[in-house]
């Protein structure tokens, strides 16, 4: 195989053909259910047909429980007294809460849901955001902090300004506030971790990937931050100083590195008020027009480039070999990708299938396996 | 693809610095991986399908017919077809005119190959359907047709070459068949940013490029043959460029095209 | 003189004939070979004239021995749909009377002269609008349309500045051997490189040659449009 290309050949048929030898056969009996609550926490490897509690696998039309006792929840169906599954995926039971998870389906939004996305139109007083699911989000022009809040009062040449703050194309990390009636999102972007997001790369993996945890910003080796949105789109950026204060232990301390931009105190704010972490509160003295700035740090170095384009790639080989994104993953996949000194091949299949091998094993070493 | 201006600023800072540092890390002479497969239309005499690494997909076919050739001039016709665009669209066309060059260029496809007796010749015909692309195809297309054309089987002539007295049509052997041995150019897309060239653009690269180039190399002759010309891969950086990368950017053809020719011929 | 033929359709009775007077024309000697190279290193001999078509907002006339191009631009003009940061250009190259050139061809030459335009013309001062460009191939003797390419850019770039629209330099080319240049910045940056048939230079030095040559032709295209242009402002100063 040549430097220059990596091609991989087959001669005489049109795809790979599905390996007979996986295929199991199904039983079309009612199948045994227990009431231990388990959720599914997130995808490990597909094509798992065990039958343990909490993670059976059923397609379309397959009966899943004759019980009435259950609330139906998404992926199902019933007829009389018997709850059918109305797509492919593993059966979730939560307290009376029957559902069915789709193996693979378009980001679905939840309340509370941390997630980047990227403006796709501009309209009357709200913008219309891709996040990857069925339908765009709604981002509200109330729900975005306007500094000193002037356009909340104006109605005239709303397009325009409205442009001047967030346009299409533009990116930005939000938090679901609420969801319609049609399962769509409205989004807010209320705080100072939210807004749109500069310095760094966007990547993307399927959203059945990312975990849903307390926290999607994550501060990487290398002066890299993650921000892992739960639809699955990803950004990468060089770690700024508000990233280094959210991870600052909190206390009102003198800790180190944890003064603002502004270089006051961390623990005195101007009325005299004593603030943990001032950072992420008084949202209308820190709201400048920066906030909403097209422009990058111009001090990002080479490295940083080439460690963000590293990360990016052991991403895309963790999503490539379907193993689930979480922090200690792509750390451990960063570390394991480093006996690879050329970043760039790092995006060749053997290449990426070595490195999710790698990460699980080490996992099973450490007894960390989930 | 769409990008924010923050995204473009920051691709455009790593792509223009010096040494030039890609999205993905890759050498600037560094290909993505694709996946080929070829002889799967049974209707067809050959067939080839070819994925790249970011989804983009095409699939081309290669058809014969017995001609007349003192009367048929044309013995390569291509057709192209872009998912979701009309015919008469701009790429389309484009399209099918640059393959149409590349095809029948000097060097190119060597149509003695395809004579059968000093009267009759195959004629060929390569239709090809993109399914899907996220950057200009041109280099994914031209790879397509080198592998189908790599494994093309055309039906064996068993009547005499010299007919031209006789009035009788070519005959053929009833299973025997006989391997296509035509190489098809390679086209290469190449991108500008700043004062650094490279090959292989992805698409969130040629969004920011400044410009391109589209250089092809005959795997016959071993060096580039025309078509070469400019190309806008996006209508935000594109302006100018140093005469200087128009030399570098037909070096870097020279210098790893024929790695690329072999690495598809490797089966 | 017409007899009353009402079977026909005939002129009124009192015409006459056309007459042409008699041309006379004076021809200088130069030898075979000073011919060629002439040909080969010539600037052709070139008539133009802009603000031709009235309904248009800018158009120009370039004529010589070989051919007729026509250039009209209509422009800008706003864009219904969503919004666009900048001007959006469409360029149509239409075949005149002599069908010469294919759609396909036509095709492929616009949106490389797209591609050029898009370097030189002021995008980000036209945002939701669009710039349609129409060239008519009237006539053409010489069948290649690499011959042509440089007077198609100059025919744009003259309706362009009749239309008042903004662009940060001349452009123009020049053609040498099937390779045709587009220039701006005094011949330091390329806009546009065509090569569609023909043996391609492959040696660095034949490239580079003919990369000179065509500089040179820019630069003589180049001062031929911008004397042009002086020359309609000190005449519509003057009237």
């Amino acid at each position: 195989m040549s430097e220059v290309i990596s091609v991989v050949k087959r001669q005489g048929g049109f795809q790979y053909s599905v390996d007979e030898s996986n295929i199991q056969s199904d039983d079309d009996e009612d199948i045994y259910m227990s009431d231990d609550g388990n959720a599914r926490t997130g995808k490990m490897d597909t094509g798992n047909n065990d039958t343990e509690s909490g993670s059976q696998i059923v397609t379309p039309g397959e009966l899943v429980t004759d019980d009435p006792i259950w609330m139906r929840g998404h992926g199902t169906y019933f007829l009389d007294n018997m709850t059918y599954s109305s797509v492919a995926g593993t059966v979730s039971r939560v307290n009376r809460l029957l559902s069915v998870i789709p193996l693979k389906s378009r980001y679905s939004p939840e309340t509370g849901d941390h997630i980047v996305g990227r403006i796709a139109e501009v309209g009357n007083k709200r913008w219309r955001v891709d996040i990857g699911g069925k339908q765009h989000a709604v981002l509200m022009l109330g729900s975005v902090n306007l500094p000193g809040g002037i356009l909340r009062r104006k109605s005239e040449s709303d397009e325009l300004q409205m442009r001047s703050f967030l346009k299409e194309g533009d990116l930005l990390n939000a938090e679901v506030q609420s969801l319609f009636q049609d399962g769509s999102a409205s989004l807010h972007t209320r705080s100072l971790k939210y807004g749109k997001l500069r310095n760094g790369m966007f990547c993307q993996v399927p959203s059945s990937l990312i975990v849903r945890a307390k926290n999607h910003t994550h501060n990487l080796p290398g002066n890299i931050t993650v921000v892992l949105g739960v639809n699955g789109y990803i950004w990468l950026r060089k770690t700024s100083q508000m990233d280094i204060t959210r991870d600052a232990p909190p206390g009102g301390s003198t800790g180190g590195g944890s003064s603002t931009s502004s270089g006051q105190n961390s623990t005195n704010g101007p009325t005299g008020a004593v603030s943990l972490n001032p950072s992420i509160t008084r949202l209308e003295e820190e709201s400048s027009w920066q906030i909403y700035s097209d422009e990058n740090d111009p001090s990002i170095t080479a490295n940083i480039r080439k460690t963000i384009s590293r990360y990016a790639n052991v991403i895309k080989a963790l999503a490539y070999c379907e193993i689930g994104i979480t922090q200690e993953r792509i750390i451990s996949a960063y570390e394991v990708s480093m006996a690879y000194p050329n970043v760039g091949s790092l995006i060749d299949r053997e290449t990426m299938e070595s490195i999710g091998n790698d990460v699980l094993n080490g996992e099973k070493m450490r007894g960390n396996a989930m | 693809m769409v990008l924010s201006v923050a995204e473009k600023s920051y691709l455009y800072d790593s792509l223009a610095s010096q040494p030039l540092i890609r999205p993905d890390g890759r050498l600037h002479t560094q290909f993505r991986p694709i996946e080929i497969f070829t002889d799967f239309l049974p209707s067809s005499n050959g067939s080839s399908r070819i994925i790249a690494s970011d989804g983009s997909e095409c699939i081309v076919s290669i058809k014969s017919k017995v001609v007349d050739h003192t009367v048929e001039t044309d013995l390569l016709q291509v057709d192209i077809n872009i998912a979701g665009e009309r015919d008469d669209s701009m790429i389309v066309e484009t399209l099918t005119s640059l393959l149409h060059k590349v095809l029948t260029s000097e060097d190119g496809i060597d149509v003695k190959k395809l004579q059968l007796t000093k009267k009759y010749s195959f004629k060929i015909f390569v239709d090809v359907l993109i399914i899907s692309t996220y950057s200009y195809p041109a280099s994914l297309i031209s790879m397509g047709i080198y592998c189908a054309l790599n494994s093309t089987w055309l039906p064996k002539i068993i009547s005499a070459f010299d007919d031209l007295e006789v009035a009788e049509l070519p005959t053929f052997h009833d299973y025997d068949l006989v391997k296509l041995d035509v190489k098809s150019p390679l086209i290469f897309v190449l991108a500008i940013v700043g004062d650094n060239i490279f090959l292989d653009p992805a698409s969130n690269e040629s969004e920011v490029a400044n410009n391109g180039l589209i250089i092809t190399w005959s795997p016959q002759g071993g060096k580039v043959i025309s078509p070469v010309k400019t190309i806008a891969l996006n209508d935000t950086f594109i302006k100018g460029f140093n005469p200087i990368l128009l030399k570098k950017g037909i070096k870097l053809v020279e210098e790893n095209a024929s790695s690329v020719a072999q690495a598809l011929e490797t089966l | 003189m017409n007899v009353q033929d009402r079977r026909r359709l005939l002129g009124p009775s009192a015409a006459k004939p056309i007459v042409f007077t008699t041309v006379t024309s004076e021809t200088t000697k130069v030898s075979e070979q000073e011919q060629q190279e002439q040909k080969q290193n010539e600037t052709a001999a070139l008539t133009i004239k802009s603000g031709v078509v009235e309904n248009c907002n800018g158009s120009t006339l370039i004529e010589s021995s070989k051919f007729s191009l026509l250039t009209s631009v209509y422009g800008p003009k706003s864009i219904r749909g969503s919004f666009t940061s900048q001007g959006t250009i469409t360029i149509q190259l239409k075949n005149g009377v002599v069908e010469n050139y294919q759609t396909t061809e036509l095709k492929e030459v616009s949106s490389w002269l797209v591609g050029i335009f898009n370097s030189v013309v002021n995008l980000e001062n036209y945002p939701k609008s669009g710039i349609d460009i129409f060239v008519n191939l009237i006539i053409d003797k010489q069948g290649d349309i690499s011959k042509l390419i440089p007077f198609l850019i100059m025919g744009i770039c003259l309706a362009l500045v009749d239309g008042g629209i903004e662009i940060i330099d001349i452009v123009t080319g020049g053609e040498v051997n099937g390779n045709v240049v587009s220039f701006t910045r005094n011949g330091e940056e390329i806009v546009g490189f065509w090569k569609d048939h023909g043996e391609f230079d492959n040696n660095d030095d034949d490239l580079m040659n003919d990369l000179e040559k065509c500089k040179k032709q820019y630069l003589e295209y180049k001062n031929l449009m911008i004397n042009y242009l002086l020359e309609q402002k000190k005449q519509k100063d003057n009237s």
